[in-house]
């Protein structure tokens, strides 16, 4: 398809997510104007370094940068940094910014990301409270992690144990405070939290499962963490990772379908005609045979503006495959693909004491989900025969003495 | 050009990949269809290193964080990162892999 010169894409959102969608649209041949209104000020960089080496100062967030200013130069692509977009008019294609002015456009596509969730508490407002989610955030945390600081983390999931390995690598005394009886709660089996939670032991971490915060105390800053069963937990700073909700504000004025993010099909296309939603803010209707999933991860934002860029191309979608996801503690990487059921049947390959080993999720003898703990080379190959749905069964998978690469070719 | 020893051609198999060191650089050699390849082992995204990665048509993709090389040439082809792999030139004199690591590098690791 050759487009018109004079059509515009204007995506709202300056992230990995808009970014990329950026890019794809000129690898793809795109002749027209691509604008990005972001209200970020940082040129659009991608979020997984935050809780980790920009945390441990061994990165800047601007390491991770997606598209820098020459990226825009020679792609031809306009960046507006640190502008918000007030209002979409999706009936006059166009939107309005904050500073008043109005913005036209041909395509529209979404991609104002996530926020983070905050504590309903009204202490949460008191000075070292602190949630992670921008590289301002990243860089407020990382100036107050010095040795010896007690920092306790609200919620023992991936971006609550990420940041607690890092504060613990920089000398902090770290508390980590999970309300259910397990970490990392929804995502991973009983068996593999507890793997993570030993390392988190091992370095000294003092980790509390089915703790419920009752207060934070201090006056102007935070002192303590009072939890529902009278113990008191002594803190410097407080960071909370209690999860995220979408962007999706502007959507819904504009009266679009959203459920925490925007729905959109495979293509990552909305239910109005020419707008596209793409990364955290988009909500799946349907991904890899689940319904209604919202993934925050770095796959998702690379694979869902490939897509919108496909669909304002005017290309045919490709089917979506097993979610990816990667978290990296103390050294230790673990990666999942796929989603995780408490029905399904657990295989262990290896030892869970081991420095490396696999789990799978069998239903019926189709792998569901996998686990793979400093096992990343295994990653493509178990991902292939996933998205295939080649049957396997328990024992094959479990048996060590065959190469998983060997067993898991995919029949052509 | 300065041509370091790496390793004997005895010890890479077809399809495989293997750590060295060579002139105090970390080395990925690489061997498929029969010609063998060099490069940095180091990934350019995270620390980590490509020899624990896996090996197929020619790309080596990262353990860690999935970026995949073109090991002929170091183009990235997917993955979190868009800076390059260096690749060395390699020869083979008899049993013996050759590996030209350029000098600059040499004085940057040291």
């Amino acid at each position: 398809m050759v487009n018109k010169i004079n059509e515009r894409v204007l995506i709202v959102g300056g992230g990995q997510a808009g970014a990329r969608t950026a890019l794809a649209l000129r690898d793809h041949g795109w002749q027209g104007d691509i604008l990005i209104a972001g209200d970020e000020t940082e040129y659009p960089y991608e979020r997984p370094p935050l809780s980790k080496s920009v945390l441990m100062g061994q990165e800047d967030p601007a390491d991770a940068t997606v598209l820098s200013n020459a990226d825009c130069i020679s792609n031809g692509i306009e960046l507006m940094r640190g502008e918000a977009v007030a209002a979409l008019d999706l009936d006059r294609n166009r939107v309005r910014m904050s500073s008043g002015a109005q913005l036209g456009f041909s395509h529209l596509v979404i991609a104002t990301g996530s926020r983070a969730r905050k504590m309903s508490l009204p202490e949460a407002q008191l000075d070292g409270v602190f949630t992670l989610r921008t590289a301002r955030d990243a860089m407020a945390v990382r100036s107050r992690l010095q040795p010896g600081v007690r920092v306790a983390i609200v919620g023992g999931g991936f971006i609550g144990l990420e940041v607690a390995a890092s504060a613990c690598e920089m000398g902090c005394s770290v508390t980590v405070i999970e309300v259910h009886h397990h970490l990392l709660g929804r995502v991973v089996t009983p068996t593999i939290a507890a793997v993570v939670e030993r390392l988190h032991l091992a370095k000294g971490i003092d980790v509390r499962t089915n703790a419920r915060i009752e207060a934070i105390e201090g006056l102007d800053s935070v002192r303590r963490l009072r939890l529902a069963d009278g113990s008191a937990i002594e803190a410097d700073m407080v960071i909370v990772g209690v999860g995220a909700l979408a962007n999706d504000g502007l959507a819904i004025a504009a009266g679009m379908p959203c459920c925490d993010g925007i729905l959109v099909d495979e293509g990552a296309r909305t239910s109005a005609d020419g707008v596209f939603a793409v990364g955290d803010v988009a909500r799946h209707v349907s991904l890899w045979g689940a319904r209604g999933v919202r993934l925050e991860s770095w796959e998702n934002a690379e694979l869902q503006s490939a897509a919108a860029a496909r669909s304002i191309m005017g290309h045919s979608s490709v089917p979506g495959a097993a979610p990816w996801f990667w978290t990296d503690q103390f050294g230790g990487n673990l990666q999942m693909l796929g989603y995780p059921n408490p029905l399904h049947e657990v295989v262990v390959r290896g030892s869970l004491d081991d420095d490396s080993w696999c789990v799978f999720m069998l239903d019926c003898e189709r792998i569901a989900a996998a686990y793979l703990w400093n096992a990343g080379r295994e990653r493509s190959g178990v991902a292939r025969f996933m998205n295939a749905g080649a049957p396997v069964s328990a024992e094959q998978l479990a048996d060590r003495e065959r190469p998983l690469r060997n067993l898991l070719k995919v029949p052509s | 050009m300065t041509w370091h020893f790496a390793e004997y051609t005895r010890h890479l198999q077809e399809g495989a990949v293997l750590n060295v060191t060579v002139a105090d650089v970390p080395v990925a050699l690489y061997r498929f269809d029969g010609d063998i390849f060099a490069s940095h082992n180091i990934c350019t995204h995270a620390y980590a290193c490509l020899s624990d990665g896996y090996l197929e048509d020619g790309v080596i993709e990262c353990p860690l964080h999935q970026a995949r090389f073109d090991v002929r040439t170091g183009k990235v082809l997917s993955g979190p990162t868009r800076i390059a792999l260096s690749v060395y030139p390699v020869k083979v004199n008899g049993e013996e892999i050759l590996v030209d690591i350029p000098s600059d590098t040499v004085a940057a690791t040291q």
